[in-house]
C-alpha cells in the first residue's frame, strides 16, 4: 500500500501547490520550486515502491483488531477538543481521563477509573497551572 | 576563553542550587518515563517539555538533559526486569539482562547497566567538551550552500539508515519536508498550504508531529497487547551491586563500548540502537565464549549500556554545534531551545555560551546525580513498572494533551495531533521509518531557506553547491551513505539467502 499513498499523497500536494499565490517580492515562483520538487519526488518514489511491492495488499487494515479501539479513542480526542476551552482544563480532563479509562478497563475496577480521573486532573493542573505558571483554560464562574 | 574555561563558566551555572534541583528532578521523571515499556527519551522528553516553559533557556536545557539522561538509565530497567524494553536503545538489553534476572542475578544486572550508563556518559561528555567547540567553530565557516549541503547529507543518511527498506525511509523524509511547507513562506510572505486556517499560517509545530507520532502512537500500537498478561516480575531485591570479579571482567568492554557509543551517536540518525547492538556484537565477536551471550552474560549488558548512554551525548554535537539534531530525542531539545527564541547551531556557543556550556557541564552533573539515584533507589523507582498499561497509557495520553496545549495554546493543535497520531499508526502499519519525517520537519524550513539564499547569492547557478571543499564533501558523503546501504542490504539478502539453503 506504501506506493499507493506515496502517489495519492504525492498529488494531492501538488493540487495543493497550484492554489499557492505568486511572490510579489523575488521571484514570483520561487515559493512552488521546493514544493514542486517535493511533490514530483514522493510520486517518482511511490512508483518505484509499487514496482518493488509487485503487489498491493489492504489485509493489514482488514484483519486490524485495534482499528475499532483507535476510532473510539479518536472520538473521545474530539470531544476532549471540543469542550477543552468551554468547559476548562480540570472538568473536560476529567470527562477525557474517565472514557479513556473506561475505554481501556471497561466496568471492571471502576472504582479505580473514578480514583486516577480525579487525582490525575487536578494533579496535572496544580502541577503545570500553579506551580510551573503553564497557561490552562479554566472553566467560567468557578474558576477551575 | 579556551575549552577549559569555558567549562568552568558552565560549571557554575549547572552548580547553582536551583539547577542542581532541576536536573535531579529531570532525572528522576526521565527514569520513571524511561522505564515505562515502549516510552523511549523522545516521548519522555517531549510529555515532560511543558515543565519547562516558565524557565530560562540555562534551566530549561539543563532539566530537559537530565530527564534525556534518566530516560536512557531508566530504559533498561524494564529491559532487564520485564524483557520489555524502554526504547530501541535498550533492546541489546534484554538480551543478556533479562536472562542474569531470571538466573537470580537481577541486583547485579540492575547496578551494571547504572554503573555502564555512567561511565559511558561519562567518558562521551569528555570526548564533547573538546568535540562541539571544535565543530561550532569549523561550521562557523559555513556559507547557504554548505548549510543546505549539510542537511541533504544528514536527511539521506538518516533516510539511507532504514536497510532493506531504504526506498520507505525517504518516503517518509519526503512527508517530513511536505509538512515543513505549510504555513507562510519566510522569504517572501506568502501563505502555503493553510487553506484559510489561520492557525497554520505560523506553520504546523515539529513538537506536535513528535508527541502524535511518539506518544499518542504508542498507545496506538499497545492496543495490540493491552489484554495481554504480564511477564511476572521481581520485586524485592537484595543489596544492588557488583562484585569484584564482575567489574574486573566487565571495565574494559565498558571503556571500549563508550568512545565507540559517542562517534556513533554523533553521526545523524544513527543513534542508541545501533550503538548499542554494535558495541553488543563487538564483545560477542572478541569473547572467548561468544557462546554465553544471549545466556546471562555481564559483558553483553554492560557493553550495549555503556554505548548508549555515550551515543546520547555523542547525538548533542550536530544539535548543539550544527543545528541538525542527531536523534529524535534531540530533535525534541532543538524545539525547546527554538521555542525559548535560541537558535542551535555554531553561533550558540558564542551568542550563547551559557546555555551551551551550560548544558555540557550539567551532563557530567546529571549523570553523577543519576549513578546516585539509580543505584541505592533501583529498587524503590521500578516499582513504576508494577502500574499496569490500561491506567498507564491514558495517564500518558493525558500528558501529552497538556504538552500539546502548552505549545500553543490552541485546541487546532488536539486535531492536528489526532491527525499525526493516524499518520505514525500508518506508517506503523506500513513499516516506514519515523525517524526520516522527525529530522525533515525540522530542518526543512532551514534547508529550503539555505536553498533559495544561495540560489539568491550565486545568481540562480546550481553549481554553487558543489563549488567548496566542505559541500563536494558533504555531498560525496550523501551519495556514500546511499550506497553503503545498497551494499549492506545486497550483503544482508546474501546471507539469508546461504541460511535458507543451509536450512532446507
Amino acid at each position: 500500500m506504501t506506493g499507493i499513498i506515496s502517489i495519492v499523497l504525492g498529488i494531492l500536494y501538488l493540487i495543493g501547490m497550484m492554489q499557492i499565490e505568486l511572490a510579489a517580492i523575488g521571484h514570483p515562483h520561487a515559493p512552488i520550486y521546493f514544493p514542486s520538487a517535493l511533490g514530483l519526488g514522493m510520486i517518482g518514489l511511490g512508483i518505484a515502491q509499487l514496482i518493488k511491492d509487485k503487489k498491493i495488499s489492504i489485509h493489514q487494515y482488514l484483519n486490524d483488531e485495534t482499528i475499532p479501539m483507535i476510532l473510539k479513542t479518536a472520538g473521545i480526542i474530539i470531544i476532549y477538543a471540543v469542550l477543552f476551552v468551554p468547559a476548562g482544563y480540570v472538568i473536560s480532563t476529567m470527562i477525557f481521563m474517565f472514557m479513556m479509562l473506561y475505554l481501556f478497563n471497561g466496568k471492571n475496577k471502576i472504582k479505580r477509573t473514578v480514583i486516577t480521573t480525579i487525582i490525575f486532573s487536578i494533579l496535572v493542573y496544580v502541577v503545570f497551572s500553579k506551580l510551573l505558571g503553564v497557561y490552562l483554560p479554566v472553566m467560567p464562574f468557578i474558576y477551575i | 576563553m579556551d575549552t577549559l574555561g569555558f567549562l568552568m563558566q558552565g560549571m557554575g551555572v549547572a552548580l547553582q542550587p536551583m539547577n542542581l534541583f532541576w536536573v535531579t528532578l529531570g532525572g528522576v521523571l526521565g527514569t520513571i518515563v524511561g522505564m515505562l515499556p515502549g516510552l523511549g527519551p523522545a516521548t519522555g522528553v517531549a510529555v515532560l517539555l511543558p515543565m519547562t516553559f516558565s524557565m530560562g533557556p540555562e534551566a530549561a536545557m539543563i532539566t530537559m538533559a537530565g530527564v534525556y539522561y534518566g530516560a536512557m538509565y531508566g530504559g533498561s530497567r524494564s529491559s532487564i526486569l520485564i524483557n520489555t524494553p524502554g526504547d530501541g536503545a535498550a533492546v541489546a538489553a534484554t538480551f543478556d539482562g533479562y536472562p542474569m534476572a531470571k538466573k537470580g542475578k537481577a541486583e547485579s544486572a540492575l547496578a551494571i547497566s547504572a554503573i555502564a550508563s555512567f561511565f559511558g556518559g561519562g567518558i562521551a561528555i569528555i570526548f564533547m567538551v573538546f568535540c562541539a567547540n571544535t565543530v561550532a567553530q569549523f561550521a562557523l565557516k559555513f556559507g547557504p550552500s554548505e548549510y543546505f549541503m549539510l542537511m541533504v547529507f544528514a536527511l539521506t543518511a538518516t533516510a539511507a539508515m532504514s536497510r532493506g527498506n531504504m526506498v520507505k525511509g525517504f518516503i517518509s523524509m519526503i512527508m517530513g519536508l511536505m509538512i515543513s511547507t505549510v504555513g507562510l513562506d519566510a522569504l517572501s510572505g506568502v501563505q502555503r498550504f493553510t487553506f484559510g486556517i489561520m492557525e497554520l499560517q505560523g506553520g504546523i509545530d515539529f513538537l506536535v508531529v513528535i508527541i502524535a507520532i511518539y506518544a499518542l502512537g504508542e498507545v496506538f500500537k499497545s492496543f495490540k497487547n493491552i489484554n495481554k498478561e504480564r511477564v511476572e516480575m521481581q520485586t524485592k531485591f537484595g543489596k544492588i551491586w557488583i562484585t569484584k570479579e564482575e567489574w574486573k571482567r566487565t571495565k574494559w568492554p565498558i571503556l571500549r563500548s563508550a568512545p565507540l557509543g559517542f562517534f556513533i551517536g554523533a553521526l545523524p540518525g544513527a543513534g542508541g540502537t545501533m550503538a548499542s547492538l554494535m558495541a553488543y556484537n563487538n564483545e560477542k565477536q572478541m569473547s572467548k565464549h561468544p557462546e554465553k551471550f544471549g545466556e546471562g552474560e555481564i559483558i553483553g549488558l554492560a557493553a550495549p549500556e555503556s554505548a548508549n548512554n555515550a551515543a546520547s551525548v555523542g547525538a548533542f554535537i550536530p544539535m548543539l554545534s550544527l543545528g541538525v539534531p542527531g536523534s529524535g530525542t534531540t530533535a525534541v531539545m532543538m524545539g525547546a531551545l527554538l521555542m525559548l527564541g535560541i537558535q542551535p547551531g555554531p553561533m550558540l556557543f558564542v551568542q550563547h555560551p551559557n546555555v551551551a556550556w551550560g548544558l555540557i557541564a550539567s551532563m557530567f552533573v546529571g549523570n553523577i546525580v543519576l549513578a546516585i539515584v539509580n543505584i541505592p533507589l533501583a529498587g524503590l523507582l521500578v516499582r513504576v513498572l508494577a502500574i499496569p498499561e490500561k491506567v498507564l497509557y491514558p495517564l500518558v495520553l493525558g500528558l501529552a494533551f497538556v504538552g500539546t496545549y502548552a505549545i500553543g495554546n490552541s485546541t487546532i493543535d488536539f486535531f492536528l495531533l489526532l491527525v499525526f497520531a493516524l499518520v505514525g499508526y500508518i506508517m506503523n502499519k506500513e513499516n516506514i521509518p519515523t525517524s526520516p519525517l522527525i529530522l525533515a520537519i525540522i530542518v526543512g524550513n532551514m534547508m529550503e531557506q539555505s536553498f533559495r539564499q544561495a540560489m539568491v547569492i550565486s545568481n540562480n547557478n546550481l553549481g554553487t553547491f558543489l563549488k567548496s571543499g566542505v559541500s563536494i564533501t558533504l555531498f560525496i558523503l550523501a551519495i556514500g551513505s546511499v550506497l553503503v546501504s545498497i551494499y549492506k542490504t545486497h550483503q544482508d539478502k546474501k546471507k539469508f539467502k546461504k541460511l535458507d539453503e543451509k536450512n532446507s
